[in-house]
């Protein structure tokens, strides 16, 4: 039977399609230009000498133990951490409930009216939230603080969080929240007992978008920061313009991994594809 | 009596808007955070700088018109148009190469490809722009294994040109391109592909007559947004480029960090922002066509 049904398929392809050849030999090249910086800093970071000049002989592991007991690089990631805890707990707790609200009447004008403002920092230059924030955190007195490096990671994460959750809820069917107050749930009690446990997968997925990136971001952060809660990123942006060292390589290969890590993680509990970033942002 | 029809209005209202309520806290956040600090800002640019980074409060235009009368700066400006055309030009055919790669594949591939656009996409671009200065500097592997093959003789200059800032931006914002290209190639009706071949159309035909301009409002969308943020760039210019490749966002970011001169600052910031909204406005007005022509 499984026979018969290849065949079937078989006849109607083209004996060889030569345009998929070559639409596959493009896209090859495209994903390795996309992807060759990062695979370049992977490779590096295990080069034997000192600086980085081709080619990269006497491949090691040292420098990854080595970076390790630099205080100053601990001391950024620890800080890094702080911040992207902040911003995860700040994105989650704003961003569900909106998207939980808004994701219901999408055919009303204000609903997609405060939609689209939820998504209006995301459109801004990063800089320019930068500046907003440096002026207005530096009157109340919170510039140089992890809790203003948080805020301005929110503005940046929290929409995306807010999309993600969206495209969560849509697929949320609402007669259970209907059971849990027919057997006398209040709104809250429905929220936070029926509705949060159905998406955990969902909020899960969140939390690692949020955290990834503010363990990445770094131009808000360079107009608040301190030099006591400066992020990697930052330290990492002003380090590499005068220093190419398989150092500073296996400190970025680390800031990979914390992206692969988290990619996987979300692939597991929600599928990659449901990332949410798709269109509308 | 009138205070009552008040507050019967008041009633009607929180009814019809309850639903909003959970809501409340982020458009808090956000007019707190986001549209206060933008007034706030806003204000700043209007107010004149003195000595020693003080700031007068007075209403005047002088910022916005040393700005936009300042040859330098104009020059500034017409780079970064330039800039932001040609990453947009290149970032079109290597985003939709992506797009239609990601939407013709299936299962494990296309896990695979989405994981190879969402690592650079999320990685810290300072790391991947630390990758571009390993690979263009003059003992980096690129000039090295062409000398080595004997292309050519003395190390290319790579890095601190155009190209290499255009690079950077085109790797930076393909990822992006690519998820909007594709979440509108995921809309096109595959009958329409069928009938097309079924009707004796080549491969090559079904794909500029049918497919092209089904997906050109996501060619648009993301174009504009590679546009945009190309235009507002502000790390890859300073890591690849010269001062004479640096971007508004550069010189604002100098004028604000470094030269402390705040009014002058946000007004370039606000221009670029009034830049952004100018393009944004163009695309509204141009997608929507595209839409209502796509259903004839």
């Amino acid at each position: 039977m499984s026979d018969h049904q290849d065949q079937r398929v078989s006849t109607y392809r083209k004996p060889f399609d030569w345009n998929r050849l070559v639409f596959n030999i493009f896209l090859v090249i495209v994903l390795f230009i996309l992807l060759v910086p990062i695979l370049i800093v992977i490779f590096s970071s295990f080069s034997g000498k000192d600086h980085l000049s081709w080619p990269f002989t006497d491949l090691t592991f040292r420098w990854y133990i080595e970076v390790l007991n630099r205080p100053l690089w601990v001391k950024t990631f620890i800080n890094s951490l702080i911040t992207a805890g902040l911003t995860t707990f700040f994105s989650l707790v704003l961003a569900t409930p909106a998207a939980f609200a808004l994701s219901k009447r999408t055919d009303k004008r204000e609903v997609r009216f405060l939609s689209s403002f939820i998504t209006w920092p995301i459109m801004m230059p990063p800089v320019i939230l930068g500046i907003a924030l440096l002026i207005f955190l530096s009157r109340i007195g919170l510039r140089g603080s992890y809790l203003a490096i948080a805020i301005g990671h929110t503005l940046w994460a929290a929409p995306l969080v807010f999309i993600t959750m969206v495209a969560v809820f849509e697929r949320f069917n609402p007669i259970y929240i209907m059971a849990a107050k027919d057997l006398g749930a209040n709104d809250f009690q429905a929220f936070m007992k029926v509705t949060i446990p159905m998406v955990k997968s969902g909020i899960i997925s969140a939390m690692f978008l949020a955290f990834v990136i503010s363990t990445q971001e770094f131009i808000i952060a360079l107009f608040l920061y301190s030099p006591s809660t400066i992020t990697l990123p930052v330290e990492l942006y002003t380090a590499i313009k005068d220093e190419l060292s398989p150092g500073i390589s296996a400190i970025s290969v680390y800031m990979i991994g914390i992206v692969a890590v988290g990619l996987f993680v979300i692939d597991r509990v929600i599928g990659i594809e449901n990332v949410g970033f798709s269109g509308k942002g | 009596m009138e205070e009552s029809t008040v507050l019967a209005t008041f009633k009607i209202l929180q009814k019809k808007y309850k639903y909003l309520l959970p809501a409340l806290p982020i458009l808090l956040f956000f007019l707190l955070f986001f549209v206060y600090p933008s007034i706030v800002m806003v204000k700043y640019s209007f107010n004149r700088s003195l000595m020693y980074g003080e700031i007068e409060a007075v209403f005047t235009m002088e910022n916005y018109i040393n700005f936009f009368t300042d040859p330098f700066y104009l020059k500034v400006l017409w780079r970064s148009m330039v800039l932001a055309f040609w990453v947009t030009v290149c970032t079109i055919p290597f985003g939709y190469i992506l797009a239609y790669g990601l939407w013709t594949s299936k299962g494990l591939w296309r896990k695979l490809l989405y994981f190879c656009i969402l690592l650079p996409l999320f990685t810290n671009l300072v790391v991947r722009l630390y990758g571009w200065r390993i690979l263009l500097s003059p003992m980096g592997p690129i000039n090295e294994i062409l000398r080595d093959i004997g292309v050519i003789d003395k190390s290319l200059s790579m890095i601190y040109t155009l190209p290499a800032v255009v690079i950077g931006l085109v790797s930076e914002c393909a990822p992006y391109f690519v998820l909007i290209l594709f979440s509108v190639l995921t809309l096109i009706n595959p009958r329409y592909i069928d009938a097309a071949l079924d009707l004796g159309a080549s491969r090559m035909k079904t794909f500029f007559k049918i497919i092209w301009p089904l997906s050109m409002p996501g060619v648009i969308s993301g174009g504009m947004l590679t546009f945009i943020w190309s235009f507002g760039a502000f790390a890859t210019p300073t890591i690849l480029g010269k001062p004479i490749h640096w971007t508004p966002a550069i010189h604002a970011e100098r004028q604000i960090l470094s030269i402390r001169d705040w009014p002058f600052g946000t007004a370039i910031g606000i221009s670029l922002v009034v830049i952004v909204l100018i393009v944004l406005f163009i695309q509204s007005r141009i997608v929507p066509k595209v839409h209502s022509q796509r259903k004839l």
